[in-house]
């Protein structure tokens, strides 16, 4: 089994990562990867930016919607579609509800994303390790 | 009661034998009392049960008629293309449900309501 580690970035736990829409044959990015961040304090799958979630065409299937509840208590509306979440280095690939809104400024990887990943994080090296389960 | 005879790393059994005496004391028992406590608490945790991968299906509906049914969404586009079904036509359902709300954690910071 194949372990793969990062550094912290920024303080955050960014992991490389690629999304694909197989309905609309579209990926994000079209090259390479883009950092995503692993946070366990949201319980979805993954949640984007909606300038992504339309690179990904996700905007143009039938929507589906959800509540999603902020730490303050406050809720916004979340439009989602599934699509594929690939960590092509270790490989990974999973499915999921993958949501939007304007307020989300980043990429973030929820616990539903880490299912089937065992990720452990080293803050002595400020390593981040992924594995498939 | 069952008596069982297991072998333990070296370090993990003095581990626990110094545990055991400082939670129950030194009296008879204590190091069964620790494990017993110990394996209760594994068997209610999700470590003791097997980790099966529950395969999410998926189905296209049209109207509310499923058009395409399949076990993975690369299996329902290559489906829906087979048919020459528009996916933008389709309302695509998860067999896992969708959930009525989602905690987005502290990064997510909004401005409104």
């Amino acid at each position: 089994m194949k372990t793969l580690a990062w550094g912290f970035t920024d303080d955050s736990l960014l992991i490389p990562i690629r999304l694909s829409n197989p309905l609309l044959e579209t990926e994000y990015p079209i090259d390479g990867r883009v950092m995503a961040a692993l946070d366990t304090g949201y319980t979805g799958f993954v949640l984007i930016p909606p300038m992504i979630f339309r690179a990904l065409k996700l905007d143009e299937l039938k929507p589906i919607t959800t509540k999603g509840q902020m730490a303050d208590g406050r809720s916004i509306r979340l439009l989602a579609a599934y699509g594929i979440l690939r960590i092509p280095e270790l490989p990974f690939e999973d499915e999921g509800l993958i949501e939007t809104n304007p307020e989300i400024k980043e990429i973030l990887l929820g616990m539903k994303a880490m299912r089937r990943l065992k990720t452990t994080v080293d803050g002595c090296r400020k390593l981040v390790m992924a594995e498939t389960c | 009661m069952g008596v069982i005879t297991l072998k333990l790393d070296d370090a993990l059994e003095k581990k626990l034998r110094e545990s055991a005496s400082r939670v129950y004391g030194l009296a008879r028992g204590s190091l069964s009392r620790a494990v017993e406590d110990a394996l209760t608490m594994w068997l209610q945790s999700d470590a003791s049960r097997p980790h099966r991968a529950v395969a999410t299906k998926y189905k296209a509906f049209r109207g509310r008629a499923v058009v395409v049914e399949a076990q993975s969404l690369t299996e329902l586009a290559r489906g829906l293309k087979e048919l020459g079904i528009n996916p933008r036509d389709v309302e695509v359902r998860s067999s896992e449900p969708v959930p009525a709300v989602e905690k987005l954690g502290l990064r997510v910071a909004g401005r409104s309501a």
